[in-house]
């Protein structure tokens, strides 16, 4: 336990959920020679920042843009909420019903193989990205690799059918925009899995192995699970649509007009703009198509970053996987999605 | 975290979304085929919630049936932590509770530039021309007279429905913005309206009139212009988005 949190009920979800951690793990959390600020130093901090922001902001603050950003701030947790029970559900099921000898089965032994399948795996699950991280938590929960796992996470909200057909319908004069999307979004995934393979460290992440350790009934497990799942996910997900909400509504949208004509900068503009809107994968095809003074690579960009990285799925990460686990995994992310968008934009478009 | 306290966040979470869905709020947020996505997601919230209740009914019988009590009641049970970033999920449902919901308006509206994107190739107006005199969606009048030199708009007058929005330079914009999927992602649609009475921002409107000439055409940033007949304020409409 940390030196500043006081009691198992009150850290955010950041210490290792895993029953038995191993030793190794979270070492970086455990260093506690050091000083750690926590809650009192919290809410002093807020405290400081209200008495100084206070008259600034109710000077300057439109009552309009606040009713707009909580609007959009409910519709996007309206919009994400059947998605996430769907996560929740399937993670249940997997972490109660299917017995970790499923998957060893299932996946090839050689996880440098596993990595494709899984990716390729991605097309059967038919929601967004909320969806997709409690499944691949379970996943690794149940004794895949982590790898395998992370192409799962990245590869299923983009290449379901459901987003590609949604893609398809919002550019019906470039058909190729689904096929790019498709690809450039599959290569994408299996990369970053291969990077885990290659260079991620097991300590990095932290694995919920709880249905390993679970004693209760079959019914029991599929209850906490789920509940526990949505609660922690769902937690994460507020946050991260606070953000985007208040990003979208306070961001001038002059800043985008003004990069949509350079080459380089407009792909990087619309990457950055599908991390913050944060607008759900079976949606967002619709949202680039309306963006109709960009290149059609920055609208790719736009699409295969968008499932992968954005404001709500990097909180999620944070409470689901770890600190250190999203604040290397999302950029690198970013990174290599913006980099294969360009390319297979490139080529294909 | 605590199990009541779990159930209760289960229960007040699938609770928000039925009643959204049931009064019809849920327009506001999302479009209309979401229903079928939104009431079995808050049934299975408030059936996992009831759950929990009834789990800890049981609890408390087991606890009182013993001759001392348990300190450790979940150690019969399987432990899960749920860390307390879990009240976030209270914030969704005060927004709704004590926010009165509204949907986006003139706000959002004004802040695009660019709301009359190109149609697509080869396709034909959204305004057919036989056309007679009747009620378009905003979004096929703006298509037509800028991309189409308003050829389905030449016979008669027309009844377009939107909300008031001031332009800067004077007078006021009849707008409505439409979703793909939820109000994150809405999209303008605008038009100028001459000779009209002033009306606040917001004030939802039928206006009646025909279609001028001088907005601007093939420019996605056109704004159409129409001659006022006839004005009417209406309530909010059911579904304010189109």
């Amino acid at each position: 336990m940390r030196i500043g949190l006081h009691g198992e009920d009150s850290d955010l979800g950041l210490e290792p959920r895993d029953l038995a951690p191993s030793p190794s793990a979270e070492s970086e959390s455990r260093d506690s020679a050091g000083y750690r600020p926590g809650w009192v130093e919290a809410v002093l901090l807020a405290t400081v920042l209200y008495a100084l922001a206070q008259p600034w902001l109710s000077a300057n603050l439109d009552p309009a843009a606040v009713s707009a950003a909580s609007t959009i701030f409910v519709a996007i947790m309206v919009q994400a909420m059947p998605f996430l029970v769907l996560g929740i559900v399937l993670s249940a099921v997997i972490t109660a019903f299917v017995p970790p000898a499923f998957w060893q089965r299932a996946l090839p032994k050689r996880t440098s193989l596993a990595v494709p399948v899984a990716g390729c795996a991605g097309v059967i699950l038919p929601g967004c990205e909320c969806a997709s991280v409690p499944v691949s938590g379970a996943l690794m929960g149940k004794g895949v690799a982590p790898a395998a796992a992370l192409t799962f996470l990245l590869a299923a909200p983009a290449i379901n059918p459901i987003v590609i057909v949604s893609t398809f319908v919002a550019f019906p004069n470039e058909p190729l925009m689904a096929a790019a999307r498709f690809a450039a979004s599959l290569i994408t995934a299996i990369t970053m899995g291969w990077l885990w393979l290659r260079f991620g460290k097991g300590d990095w992440l932290k694995i919920d192995r709880r249905a390993q350790h679970s004693h209760g009934t079959k019914a029991q497990v599929f209850r906490t699970t789920a509940g526990g799942d949505f609660l922690h996910a769902g937690g994460f997900l507020v946050l991260g649509a606070l953000a985007a909400a208040v990003l979208n509504v306070f961001v001038p949208r002059e800043w985008l007009d003004a990069v949509a004509d350079k080459p380089v900068l407009s792909v990087l503009a619309l990457a950055l703009l599908a991390v913050l809107l944060s607008v759900c994968s079976e949606a967002d095809a619709f949202v680039a198509a309306s963006l109709t003074s960009f290149s059609p690579t920055a609208k790719l960009a736009f699409l295969v970053v968008g499932p992968m990285v954005d404001l709500k799925l990097i909180s999620m990460q944070i409470g689901i996987f770890g600190k250190s686990f999203a604040a290397r995994f999302a950029p690198a992310t970013f990174c290599i999605a913006v980099l294969t968008a360009s390319v297979v934009g490139y080529v294909l478009l | 975290m605590k199990k009541p306290i779990q159930a209760i966040l289960l229960l007040l979470s699938g609770t928000m979304l039925l009643r959204l869905t049931i009064t019809g709020v849920f327009n506001y947020y999302v479009v209309e085929g979401m229903r079928y996505l939104l009431v079995p997601s808050g049934v299975f919230l408030l059936g996992l919630g009831l759950w929990y209740v009834w789990d800890l009914i049981g609890d408390y019988e087991r606890r009182s049936s013993e001759e001392r009590p348990d300190d450790d009641a979940d150690s019969h049970d399987v432990h899960h932590h749920v860390p307390v970033i879990a009240y976030a999920l209270l914030l969704p449902i005060a927004a709704v509770t004590f926010i009165s919901p509204t949907p986006l308006g003139s706000f959002s509206a004004a802040r695009e530039s660019a709301v009359a994107p190109a149609p697509k190739e080869n396709e034909i107006s959204p305004v057919s021309s036989d056309r007679s005199s009747g009620s378009l969606s905003l979004r096929e009048f703006v298509t037509d007279a800028v991309w189409y030199e308003g050829k389905g708009l030449q016979k008669g007058t027309v009844e377009l429905t939107g909300f008031v929005t001031p332009d800067p330079a004077g007078g006021w914009w009849l707008a409505r913005l439409s979703m793909s999927c939820c109000a994150g992602d809405a999209r303008a649609a605008r038009i100028k309206v001459l000779d009209a009475p002033d009306l606040p921002a917001d004030t939802w409107v039928t206006v009646e009139g025909r279609w001028t000439p001088g907005g601007g055409t093939r420019d996605a940033s056109a704004i159409p212009l129409m001659q006022a007949e006839s004005v009417s304020q209406i309530p909010v409409p059911a579904n304010p988005y189109e």
